[in-house]
């Protein structure tokens, strides 16, 4: 039997979306900012806490949200969210409500996880706070990461992944 | 700590013991600045250092800064590489060669592989013989190749690759790969990953779908490359992409469709409720479903040029089975028609020749297709004959209408042949007459003898000589009125004598005329008539029959044909030498003068009894092909010469005009297009059938 799962890669524009996707699928990271058009496409492979290999089809949405139609575009579908916030930039991590309920709205009852990048740049306590505040507010976990050193990173995807799993069957 | 006197004043001591070890350091740093900056003072020895360096400074970066490197390092060496290009082209070629080309080989051989394989698929699938004719007729007019033609008519088109997509979601359910294209291809391309090809085509269905669409309900349904199309068809749940090679048609289009919907309705709970995950039967069964929906495609679907070939490949087909059905009536119509007409004038034919009273008769049966009759021509010998003759066609016709044109022969002819016929028999009745009346006197004069003799007028021995003389005369006289009786046909009919018109003309008595010949061999003859002139072949014509020459075949031909009027002996085999005048058909070999010529030498000689023969003149009008038109020429010579030697006063029984069909293969050059009909006339044995 083979297993496939559609995730989407959200929030504000220059959170780090595609470079903490990069980070995951190919180990890479650049400085070098370039910003996403519509959506890139990854694909990557997890290992479940239970033993079995998941295919990842990570959907990395551009950001903004002035850009909600790309989310109504892009998002059905999806079996789980990775929202992403820049810990340097408190609107982004303010942000993250407006795309999980979106998600909500569109993939109802599919996990999140929330990811407060960046923390290699300056460790913003409150903001980090924020953020976890909010992801509590959605039942979700939020991971600090870093695309630059990759902190976290196959961590936060693969809780991602479990966690579908886990909300299937539970 | 002990301190070493010195002559330094107690302020620069001073200065030297809270300073002295900076002022060393300085004074090392100085120095070590003044190496540095020798190192860099010169832009040489600043390359020389860093050329140091350098190479073991990009290791460590590539390393710990790759991407980075990468980054700052692409644009200035696709600069470098852009501007070496222009600037050393050949070089750059000559070093990229032995690498370049094999790829482009490569690629060329790949290419090549795959279009052989189209066409072969394609010539193996439809190539017929009309096609194959058609598109060399095509070459031929065009002065193009064939294999041009063939790829325009028959672009390659092939299934590439089939992709099942959850619409939502944009993961795949199911995939299908052409194994060969699979195989030219080199195992597979990783680089076109079915998944994300299949989100990325969600994707873009998405988007074009929010753009471009004004209509929210319109949905992309292919997408085209310079090569090949990406045909779409989508329900609620499901995406159907295929990428097929060459162009589809309408038609493809269609199928693929009511493929798909049948696809969709028989697996619209497991595609419905896809979230990612399928058990392994079902995902079987949809692999399974997917490749039997492809195999349909293929060969239940025509290919688009073939499809718009076999449309017209099937109007051709009906055109030709519509031509050939017409024909193929008609033409049974007319082999029905032929047999029809042939069967009639056969019938006609074999009624003549049963008819006694024509037989020998120059009588010819032909259909007439412009007026659709029979027509009967030819020559009889009476009027009663005639109409004999018309009474047994029609009877035997059944009603069917009949042209006559029959000549009879002049009655008074045949009256003046009956005159004499009937004076010869009145002479010959009077002979017997006195005959018997001599045989009767001597009779009456053997009895008075007799009665003599008994009355002993004489002696015995006498007496007895005479009457032995008198029984072998009396047994002669019985002998003799026996023949008398036999030759009772010699009396005149009952019937009377025969009432006949004067004739006006002069017959020659053929009985008149009195020829002495020589012996002559049959060499000598043709000698003779090969090398005589006209006035002579004549008589030597006449001295020859009245020879009553041992070879019955023995001829003199009159060719009308030749420049010169030639007389030539002829038996049957001899036929052929006289054809090797040749003619056109047109009648020109019919000389009306020369004809004229011969039939006066023939009239002009005795022809009849010569010792126990019976000769009679015979004409063949002989022609090489058996053509109405022919036919009609031959018959129209046979009359006028028949006509002719009737006026001359030959007896009708004497006169056998026959138009006689020669196997062509005795013309002698052997041409068939030209006929060589010819007359000749001869002298022949009663007795002995021609051939």
């Amino acid at each position: 039997m083979s297993k496939a799962k559609k995730i989407c890669v959200l929030g504000e524009f220059a959170v780090g979306k595609t470079s903490l996707t990069r980070r995951y699928v190919l180990n890479s990271f650049s400085p070098d900012y370039q910003a996403t058009l519509g959506v890139s496409l990854y694909k990557a492979t997890a290992n479940l806490q239970r033993g079995e290999e998941v295919a990842l089809v990570l959907w990395d949405v551009e950001g903004g949200e002035y850009r909600a139609s790309a989310l109504d575009r892009y998002v059905p579908g999806a079996s789980g969210a990775f929202l992403v916030s820049d810990v340097t930039r408190p609107k982004s991590v303010e942000a993250l409500s407006f795309f999980a309920e979106r998600f909500q709205s569109l993939s109802p009852g599919c996990p999140m996880v929330f990811a407060a990048n960046k923390v290699d740049l300056a460790h913003q306590e409150e903001t980090v706070n924020l953020a976890r505040d909010i992801a509590k507010t959605f039942d979700a976990s939020l991971m600090e990461t870093s695309a630059a050193d990759g902190t976290a990173v196959p961590e936060a995807f693969s809780s991602l992944a479990n966690e579908i799993y886990l909300r299937a069957e539970g | 700590m002990a301190t070493q006197p010195t002559n330094l004043s107690p302020v620069e001591e001073l200065r030297e013991l809270i300073l002295g070890r900076e002022r060393l350091d300085i004074q090392t740093l100085k120095d070590r600045l003044g190496q540095v900056e020798s190192k860099f003072s010169s832009p040489e020895a600043f390359e020389h250092e860093v050329s140091q360096v350098f190479s073991g400074a990009l290791k460590a970066a590539s390393g710990a800064e790759r991407q980075r490197l990468v980054t700052i390092l692409s644009g200035l060496l696709s600069s470098s590489v852009r501007q070496e290009i222009k600037l050393a082209q050949p070089e750059i070629l000559d070093a990229l060669y032995p690498a370049a080309s094999q790829l482009v080989a490569e690629g060329i051989r790949a290419s090549f592989r795959d279009l052989k394989k189209s066409i072969e698929k394609q010539i193996a699938a439809r190539l017929s013989i009309f096609q194959a004719l058609k598109v060399k007729a095509k070459a031929m007019m065009t002065g193009r190749s064939e294999a041009e033609i063939w790829l325009e008519v028959n672009p390659p088109f092939d299934i590439e690759q089939a992709l099942v997509i959850h619409k939502q979601s944009g993961l795949l359910i199911a995939s299908y790969q052409n194994q060969s294209d699979d195989e030219l291809e080199g195992g597979g391309d990783t680089t076109h990953d079915p998944d994300l090809v299949s989100a990325m085509l969600t994707a873009i269905m998405g988007f074009a779908k929010d753009a471009m669409s004004e209509d929210s309900t319109g949905e992309l349904t292919s997408l085209e490359f310079a090569d090949g199309v990406l045909l779409i068809q989508s329900s609620s749940s499901v995406i159907l992409a295929l990428k097929v090679k060459g162009h589809p048609s309408e038609e493809f289009r269609d199928c693929f469709s009511t493929e798909f919907h049948s696809f969709v309705r028989s697996w619209s709970g497991s595609l419905a409720t896809f979230d990612g995950e399928l058990e392994k039967e079902e995902e079987t069964e949809i692999n399974v479903g997917l490749e039997a929906l492809i195999d349909r495609l293929e060969t239940n679907v025509e290919r688009p040029a073939a499809r718009s070939e076999k449309k017209s490949r099937g109007t051709m087909r009906f055109v030709l089975l519509a031509f050939l059905f017409v024909m193929v009536v008609v033409g049974a119509f007319y082999i029905i028609l032929d047999w029809w007409r042939d069967r009639i004038v056969d019938q006609a034919q074999e009624t003549i020749y049963s008819t006694a009273s024509v037989t020998g008769y120059p009588l010819t049966a032909s259909y007439d297709d412009e007026f659709n009759l029979i027509r009967v021509i030819g020559i009889v010998p009476t009027r009663f004959v005639a109409e004999e003759l018309r009474e047994n066609l029609r009877r035997s016709l059944g009603g069917r209408e009949v042209s006559f044109n029959l000549r009879v022969l002049h009655d008074e002819l045949v009256a003046q042949t009956a005159r004499e016929q009937t004076a010869l028999m009145v002479t010959n009745s009077r002979g017997v007459k006195k005959l018997e009346t001599a045989i009767s006197l001597l009779r009456r004069e053997i009895q008075k003898f007799d009665a003599e003799l008994a009355d002993g007028r004489f002696e015995d021995g006498l007496r007895k000589g005479f009457a032995e003389d008198l029984a072998t005369m009396g047994n002669r006289i019985g002998q003799m009125e026996r023949f008398i009786a036999e030759a009772d046909g010699l009396r005149i009919p009952a019937v009377g004598p025969v009432q006949v018109e004067p004739d006006e003309e002069t017959i020659p008595d053929p009985f008149t005329e009195t020829v002495s010949v020589d012996s002559l061999s049959l060499e000598e003859i043709n000698h003779q008539l090969l090398n005589a002139e006209e006035a002579s072949c004549r008589d030597l014509l006449t001295e020859f029959v009245q020879a009553g020459l041992d070879n019955a075949f023995v001829q003199a031909a009159l060719n009308t044909t030749g420049d010169q009027f030639s007389l030539s002996p002829l038996d049957f085999e001899g036929l052929a030498r006289c054809s090797t005048f040749e003619f056109d058909r047109q009648g020109q070999l019919y000389d009306e003068a020369k004809a004229k010529k011969i039939i006066d030498a023939l009239a002009g000689k005795a022809w009849g009894e010569l010792g126990e023969r019976t000769l009679e003149i015979r004409a063949y009008v002989q022609l090489y092909r058996e053509e109405t038109e022919n036919r009609h020429f031959a018959e129209r010579i046979a009359g006028d010469i028949q006509k002719r030697l009737l006026a001359k006063g030959i007896p009708a029984e004497w006169v056998k005009i026959t138009p006689i069909i020669a196997d062509q293969q005795r013309v002698g050059n052997g041409s068939s297009w030209r006929t060589s009909d010819f007359v000749y006339f001869g002298l022949m044995d009663k007795n002995q059938e021609s051939e």
